[in-house]
């Protein structure tokens, strides 16, 4: 470990004397998952990754290369000056220092966890739910992992950091003569997270609740986006809000900064500083400190998200919102997104719709546009609602619109309640129409 | 390197135990616009250790290969973990002492990175230069890597494979219409791969542009003839996927359905997968079991004939091993997956088959779609309507859906003019993407098609 983290001071100096500018991402990292396969265990693994990638700037250009083979340093220098001839202007100047920011990313609890508490947690869950559900084919996966950062950089910068990541997903499939329906329940955290006593049945439930498929009239309806399916439409305004659409000129929301785009009652916010946030971190992956970073405050649009390049080219600061591994170059991305929760009780928008959908999950994008909040999307899992009531699943049909018109004129409530859903965490979300297609005559 | 394998492999207290290393060294180009996105060479080296015992499976991967005793004990010791007392064994499979170098005439890697970017540049020049075409994006990749695998059984196998290839796409706009058109070129044949395509950039480019005043079609049923690369799309996703065992024999009603000797289509379809083809990007000499690529017949004359199995599937279905357990890299265990699927010619040309077509579609690739089970939809990435054996106007957004087995004893005629397709992309499964694949076909004509639309 000591000498190997020697390497990355190796490959600094090295490329210090060839370049002006330099940087040296290091890391080493440790990922061990257990798979279910058929309702049964099936494998366990670990990952060992030890990588370096180097960013230059030479006569002003940006290089870059990364190897995972620690004895070639000389040809990963030689490399990443190679592609300097070529590369895009370095508009940014590397970081002195980050401002200390408190942030809880280390877990003792996922360090100390064997692989027996994941089988021991599987082999449960998918017992529990074979006996409710018998024809149910289960496949599962835990993981936990520990990575260590190094990052070192030609103006003096020179820090290092540890976390770890858990995650789980239960997935389970019943094929039935109307063909295939899956159900489940995925979470990923800095700390541990297992399936729970209820996992089970609430997947259960929603099998049976989905035996009996029902027909929707060819109208617009209500649609209630559950916290595990609002995601897919949040993507829209995460890659509008990406600095680097906003450089390449492609995202809807160039020039529109200060404008009331959505409904009031949208708050959405990046934050890296949530204790155990999937993408938290106390700096970003070039070293700028971590920050909140408020996209749309009460439906007006605040800024797009910038990492040193992007925000250097846009005449701006950095969000401190660049995202890589060892293997690429920095790109700005969102880390953790928080949405502001609303007053309803999500059992209440239940009861309260006459006529509707509720909507688990969705499968496949279509041709949409999604950058410009276009989407189409196929309804995976998802129930016809009766006054107030599940009346039966709904199958072959696609729900479709665009999701800024959506979030500004069609939005009626945001439940009280939130879930994380991978690296945000939503409410559930209703809108008052919706259009629907079927795809089936 | 092998010394230290072979010590390693000693350590192994489970059933069974293999090795593999890997090197490689990738160089890319990637022009978005006019901006270059991306440009460079990095290496990888790396390895893993899988163990299997009684139906279970341990499997440690890493890049630093000097533990690699203490890999094979904790591999064994997982897999011990995991393993039951009934699991079914591993297939049969020689055990081959091999080593397979790559000799190109044409190698990738002697020419230099400005070659490379110039070659890109001037793709992406032809396409920018277009008044009507909005961005653009080029890419252009080469890998060149070097396998050792080795297991307990006593097989050893170096093997050297080089890819090359490059992609190209157009988009155009024209108020809210955005439509765009790509091409494709890959294989491991070299650097030769990626010349010459400047006909075909210049193609696509104004395809791009001639979508934005191309109608949608008529919703309805339709004869449909589909060139090469949407017909190879078709057997390799709405039908390759269903003969990948590891989803048959986790299905019971798919087991049923799979019967071998089953007719499924007419005595002129052909629907093989074979690795063993020269040059293909879905070409290799061994699979990452050690187990020979070689031609595999799924459909002969009509009837279902065979299925793609790794030793671990081909063991619990007692049937043989086929060479198809691949990992995208080191850092994955193999599963089971396609190398170069395609469907057999036969005796119709183009020109005939068009002519013999009163009314349909030609509908050209495909940009993405689904499958459920035997469900479809493919988007064809354009289209002709067909009348009186002449193409007419072009169409845009054609989906084709169907159901599999419908479709193939639908296929009418299948053409003479076999082509196939490798690019840079690839196939996903099990969280392993891209999976380097070719596909391919002759022009096929299949009748009843579903075409969404108006």
């Amino acid at each position: 470990m000591k000498t190997q983290s020697q390497i990355a001071e190796r490959v600094l100096t090295l490329a210090r004397k060839q370049a002006e500018g330099a940087e040296v991402l290091f890391q080493e990292s440790e990922e061990s998952p257990v798979s279910f396969r058929a309702n049964r265990l099936h494998s366990m693994e670990t990952k060992f990754t030890t990588g370096v990638g180097l960013r230059i700037v030479k006569d002003g250009r940006i290089g870059f290369s990364c190897t995972t083979d620690l004895s070639k340093i000389r040809e990963l220098v030689e490399n990443a000056v190679e592609s300097a001839k070529y590369g895009q202007k370095a508009a940014f100047a590397f970081p002195k220092k980050a401002e200390k920011v408190e942030v809880e990313i280390l877990s003792s609890k996922v360090k100390a966890v064997k692989p027996e508490t994941f089988i021991e947690a599987g082999e449960k869950t998918i017992a529990k739910l074979v006996k409710e559900v018998p024809e149910i084919q289960c496949e599962g996966r835990f993981v936990k992992s520990r990575i260590k950062i190094r990052l070192l950089n030609s103006n003096g910068f020179d820090k290092r950091l540890e976390r770890t990541q858990s995650a789980y997903e239960i997935a389970g499939l019943v094929i039935g003569k109307d063909g295939l329906l899956w159900v489940g329940e995925d979470r990923v955290s800095r700390d541990l997270v297992l399936p729970g006593p209820k996992t089970a049945p609430k997947l259960a439930e929603r099998v049976r609740l989905a035996r009996e498929i029902v027909s929707l009239p060819g109208k617009p309806l209500p649609v209630l986006f559950s916290a595990e399916a609002m995601p897919n439409l949040w993507y829209a305004l995460v890659m509008g809000v990406n600095g680097k659409s906003a450089q390449k000129g492609s995202s809807p929301l160039v020039g529109k900064t200060g404008e009331r785009l959505l409904d009031e009652r949208v708050t959405f916010t990046d934050d890296p500083t949530v204790d155990w946030g999937v993408a938290s971190s106390p700096w970003d992956d070039e070293g700028v400190a971590s920050q909140k970073t408020v996209l749309f405050d009460k439906g007006t649009f605040k800024g797009f998200l910038y990492d040193l390049q992007t925000a250097g080219l846009a005449g701006t600061k950095s969000t401190g919102s660049a995202r890589r591994s060892f293997s690429s170059l920095p790109f700005p991305s969102a880390s953790n997104l928080v949405i502001k929760p609303g007053k309803d009780r999500l059992a209440d928008l239940l009861k309260g719709m006459r006529e509707g959908v509720l909507i688990y999950s969705v499968i496949g994008g279509g041709q949409s546009n999604l950058l410009a909040g276009d989407f189409s999307l196929n309804i995976g899992l998802g129930y016809k609602i009766e006054k107030g009531k599940i009346a039966g699943r709904v199958k072959d049909v696609m729900v479709a619109g665009n999701v800024y018109a959506l979030l500004k004129n069609n939005l009626l409530a945001l439940s009280k309640e939130t879930e994380w859903a991978g690296n945000i965490k939503t409410p559930a979300v209703l809108f008052r129409d919706v259009s629907i297609a079927s795809g089936k005559k | 390197m092998q010394d230290k394998i072979e010590k390693a492999l000693k350590q192994a207290d489970c059933e069974y135990v293999e090795v593999h290393l890997e090197e490689s060294r990738r160089t890319s180009v990637v022009y978005l616009g006019k901006e270059l996105e991306n440009i460079g060479t990095a290496d990888d080296v790396g390895g893993n250790v899988r163990a299997f015992h009684k139906g279970g499976w341990g499997f440690v991967s890493f890049n630093d290969p000097k533990d690699l005793v203490s890999h094979v004990r904790e591999a064994c010791r997982q897999a011990k973990l995991v393993g039951g007392v009934n699991g079914a064994g591993l297939a049969e499979a020689e055990p081959i002492q091999d080593e397979v170098r790559v000799k190109l005439a044409d190698d990738p890697r002697k020419v230099d990175l400005a070659g490379k970017e110039a070659l890109m540049r001037k793709y992406n020049g032809l396409i920018l230069g277009h008044p009507k075409v909005q961005t653009s994006a080029v890419r252009y990749e080469d890998v060149a890597m070097k396998r050792t695998y080795a297991n307990t059984q006593g097989a050893l196998i170096v093997e050297e494979r080089i890819y090359c290839g490059t992609m190209y796409m157009a988009t155009a706009k024209d108020g809210a219409n955005v439509q765009f058109s790509y091409g494709r070129t890959g294989g491991t044949r070299g650097w030769n791969t990626v010349l010459g395509r400047e006909a075909d950039v210049e193609k696509i480019t104004k395809e791009a542009v001639d979508l934005l005043k191309a109608e949608k079609p008529e919703a309805g049923t339709y004869t449909v003839i589909a060139d090469p690369s949407l017909a190879g799309v078709f057997a390799h996703e709405a039908f390759g996927h269903l003969s990948e065992a590891d989803f048959v024999y986790q299905n019971e009603r798919f087991k049923e359905i799979m019967t071998l000797g089953k007719r499924f289509a007419p005595a002129h379809l052909s629907i093989l997968d074979d690795g063993s083809l020269p040059g293909e990007r879905g070409s290799f000499t061994y699979d990452d079991e050690g187990v020979m690529a070689r031609k595999n017949y799924l459909i002969k004359d009509g009837i279902l004939v065979g299925r793609l199995h790794s030793r671990e599937t081909a063991g619990r279905m007692k049937e043989r091993v086929t060479g198809n357990a691949r990992a995208i890299s080191y850092r994955h265990a193999p599963i089971v997956r396609m190398t170069n699927t395609y469907i057999e010619p036969r005796d119709w040309s183009f020109e005939k088959l068009l002519q013999d077509t009163d009314h349909g579609i030609y509908a050209i690739d495909a940009l993405g779609g689904m499958t459920e089970l035997e469900m479809f939809t493919f988007s064809a990435a354009k289209a002709y309507l067909i009348r009186d054996g002449k193409l007419g106007p072009m169409l845009r957004d054609v989906i084709i859906s169907g159901n599999v087995f419908e479709t193939l004893k639908n296929i009418d005629a299948v053409g003479n003019d076999l082509k196939m397709y490798g690019g840079l992309g690839g196939c996903g499964k099990g969280g392993q993407m891209p999976l380097p694949v070719s596909l391919g076909s002759p022009h096929i004509r299949m009748r009843n098609v579903v075409i969404g639309g108006k």
